[in-house]
């Protein structure tokens, strides 16, 4: 047993601190912190740009894909420094789509798709919700039927993250309508420019936009048809375990408790400094405890997947505590802070640069996004003890 | 990185499972909750000392096995789950401190009968209106007037074990500051008596009446030795404590699988896994910390700073294993209520670890002495 990072890991955060002192420089953090999470804006693009030319978002994958091929613990690592210093991370497309292809796609398709979305020039918006599923993915109505050697996809997602400056669509669609539910899937690869898309801006709460897509009798070939056909629900079971572990990380959080922690040891209240309030020194002290249980099991799902097996449960797990804990630090935070904390961003009375209220309202978000925590609980409950359907 | 117990250790732990699943089981565990607090059970501790459990984290010129920290906590992990009783936690304890604390001459007569299981010990630290502040001790050691002995006089409260103990390390105020004195408990002036706590368990008050003791049952070490074995006493009561939660969590499950009510199990209504998977992230989560403070106190890193980990783990422990047993009552519904059954068993084990080694407001007070904003940019 060892719960120290390794002398490799250990200089790899100290490349990645480097990095990012030089790449993202205070116009780039404030750049971000005014867009308020647009993340599809200039500065974004360009950092983007500049983690492709590292490698960075191909770093887990097997080096004969032309990845690094280092471990899930090192990107959980990059991830928590990208999210300390509140940069953009590594997206779905990196974290989730493309371990799935690694791992399922056939060998033809790898060659097809990981070369481009390793020079960042395939991007996927996630087509998994529809106006009438969302928990109960295994309900989704859009279809693709295959018409000689393409398949004609009808129907209509909603929540489509990204698809505004995304290239492509990965999508879950009924192929096999006359299956049970959890074979009647399969995931469909389409271009976002391809006739019959229309794509259509929502705007939500925390200021971030997402979008509603229909599809009309879209054409994509044959082999677009990620692995084999039916066995979609399998491939985006196995995305969406990648993307929770990628859900629950603690950078952010630890830059949060950091940062509220030295506001509270640097401010007066009523002429008494904020952390000498019993019921301050507690507060931060009990998030203190609870960014530790969320950091380890984050890192023992990544560590899970370095070893080999897929956490299920782990995933779950380490999803719902950050999530959880992501709004109940905020509210912690907001509370301290009192009447300041509605501050916006750019307002320089704002503590903490508005940290405290830009996660207080992604909150809501990280709590339903990525499978909501009843359901990660249901999965904790049912396969992780066994407990019946 | 590497959260996974060794070979070595996994093997420890399964044979240490298989054991107590044959010589220990919850009839055993009521039976050695006496009246009086006796709390003991010889037959149990012969087999454990057999096994080498007293002396696992000591070396072996002091009759110990050799190994370290990370192979006692697999015991006391499994210790937890089954309730083995607390003499196990107080005498490796006492045995640490005085590990720590003696010279090599003191150590040479005092470790071996001790690990070997023929004596029991245990510390006697806490006293009223005393938390964790050496300040606080009032018991005296003082220097005897007629001879070249000491003198220790004062009253301990919470002492585990006293009752079957041979004798205690009693932390005491000597003329420079905290001593330790190692007082066998049948020395003229030692009076023990029971101590009535709602899980009928083995806790004393121990009055010393001037007690007069040779100059050699003094150890060297100070504040600074118990405030080391403490920490690392601490640390593995969190395995214990993240054993027992499994426990409860394992038990409750198997109960909500079995039982049915409206013709269909517990365990399927939502409700119910949900309160399931809530105790299992924080029992998972505790553990995590629980192993991890250990592994810092066995050296595996730096060990300054250990004891952050070791407040994160003792809070994150006490909080876990007191509300898996809290909801794995309300899980059981009127059954789990009955003495009968054996719930209750773990939940008064909860409630005792959660108040010994301190509660997670003090630890959470110290933490946040201790915690500094760790990347301010
Ligand atoms: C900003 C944003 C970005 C998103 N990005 C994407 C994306 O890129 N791609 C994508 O595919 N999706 C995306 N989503 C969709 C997101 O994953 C869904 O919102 C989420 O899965 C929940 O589905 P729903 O909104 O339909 O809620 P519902 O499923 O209708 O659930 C509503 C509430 O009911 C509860 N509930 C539902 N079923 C059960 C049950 N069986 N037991 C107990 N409680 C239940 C839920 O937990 C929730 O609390 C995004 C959403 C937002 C708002």
């Amino acid at each position: 047993m060892d719960f120290r990072l390794t002398k490799e890991h250990e200089a790899w955060v100290d490349e990645v601190r480097a990095f990012l002192d030089e790449e993202f420089d205070a116009d780039a953090r404030e750049a971000v912190r005014r867009g308020g999470g647009e993340w599809g804006g200039d500065v974004i693009r360009a950092f983007r740009g500049r983690l492709v030319e590292k490698g960075w978002l191909s770093l887990t994958w097997p080096e004969e894909h032309g990845g690094q091929g280092r471990s899930m613990v090192e990107q959980v690592l990059l991830m928590d420094e990208l999210a300390y210093v509140g940069a953009p991370s590594i997206d779905m497309t990196s974290a989730s789509v493309a371990p799935a292809i690694i791992r399922s796609a056939r060998p033809e398709q790898r060659d097809r798709w990981l070369p481009p979305i390793r020079d960042g020039s395939v991007e996927f918006a996630i087509g998994y919700s529809e106006p009438d599923s969302g928990s109960d993915l295994a309900s989704l109505r859009t279809s693709a039927v295959l018409d000689g050697d393409e398949w004609v996809i009808d129907g209509e997602k909603i929540w489509n993250t990204g698809a505004e400056y995304c290239t492509h669509e990965w999508l879950a669609c009924r192929t096999e309508p006359d299956a049970p539910r959890h074979q009647a899937m399969s995931v469909l690869i389409v271009p976002i420019d391809a006739p019959g898309i229309t794509v259509q801006g929502i705007t939500t709460w925390r200021g971030m936009r997402t979008n509603q897509v229909w599809f009309d009798g879209v054409r994509v070939p044959a082999e677009n048809l990620i692995g084999e056909r039916g066995h979609g629900w399998r491939y985006v079971t196995q995305a969406l375990a990648f993307e929770r572990v990628a859900i629950g990380i603690t950078g952010g959080l630890r830059r949060l408790v950091d940062d509220l922690t030295a506001y509270c040891r640097a401010t007066e209240v009523d002429g008494e400094v904020l952390a000498d309030r019993p019921e301050v020194e507690r507060a931060l002290a009990g998030l203190e405890v609870d960014l530790e249980l969320a950091r380890l099991l984050n890192h023992r799902a990544a560590w899970m997947i370095d070893a080999g097996r897929v956490p299920n449960a782990e995933a779950s797990m380490t999803k719902v505590f950050t999530t959880e804990l992501h709004a109940r630090a905020s509210t912690v935070a907001l509370d301290v802070l009192g009447p300041h904390g509605q501050l916006d961003p750019y307002d320089d009375r704002s503590p903490l640069a508005g940290l405290a209220q830009l996660m207080y309202r992604a909150a809501p978000y990280l709590r339903f996004g990525g499978g909501t925590n009843e359901i990660q609980r249901d999965i904790v409950a049912q396969r992780g003890h066994g407990l019946p359907r | 990185m590497d959260l996974a117990l060794s070979d070595e250790q996994e093997a420890l732990r399964e044979s240490a499972r298989g054991f107590l699943g044959r010589a220990w089981s919850t009839s055993r565990v009521r039976g050695a909750r006496t009246p009086d607090g006796a709390g003991h059970d010889p037959g149990l501790w012969r087999e454990m000392a057999a096994l080498g459990w007293l002396g696992l984290a000591f070396p072996g010129a002091v009759g110990g096995g050799g190994g370290d920290l990370l192979d006692l906590a697999v015991v006391f992990e499994e210790a937890g789950r089954a309730l083995v009783p607390t003499t196990l936690h107080s005498t490796v304890e006492a045995a640490l401190l005085i590990d720590r604390a003696a010279d090599d001459d003191q150590r040479a007569v005092l470790l071996p009968p001790v690990l070997s299981g023929d004596r029991i010990v245990s510390v006697a630290l806490q006293e009223a209106g005393m938390r964790s502040s050496p300040a606080a001790i009032a018991t005296t050691a003082s220097r005897d007037a007629a001879g070249d002995g000491v003198v220790v006089d004062g009253t301990k409260l919470f002492v585990p074990n006293a009752g079957v103990a041979d004798a205690l390390v009693v932390v005491a105020r000597g003329p420079d500051g905290v001593v330790l004195v190692v007082v066998p408990t049948d020395s003229a002036g030692v009076v023990r008596t029971p101590l009535q706590t709602f899980a009928g368990d083995a806790q004393h008050m121990v009055a010393f009446d001037r007690v007069r003791l040779p100059a050699h049952r003094v150890l060297a070490g100070g504040w600074p030795a118990v405030a080391h074995v403490r920490r690392d006493a601490t640390a593995l009561q969190c395995v214990e404590m993240a054993g027992g939660a499994r426990a409860v969590l394992d038990m409750t499950v198997q109960f909500v699988t079995d039982r049915h009510q409206f013709g269909r199990p517990l365990g399927s209504f939502q409700a119910v896994q949900h309160q399931v998977a809530d105790l299992s992230m924080r029992i998972d989560a505790a553990w995590l910390a629980a192993w991890q403070a250990v592994w810092r106190c066995a050296g595996g890193a730096d060990a300054e700073g250990a004891e952050r980990e070791v407040a994160i783990a003792k809070t994150a422990a006490s909080d876990a294993y007191v509300d898996a047993t809290l909801t794995a009552h309300q899980l059981h519904g009127g059954i789990g209520f009955a003495v009968d059954h054996d719930l209750h068993l773990w939940s008064d084990r909860a409630r005792w670890a959660a108040a010994t080694h301190g509660t997670s407001d003090e630890h959470l007070c110290s933490l946040g002495q201790l915690s500094q904003p760790r990347r301010v940019s």
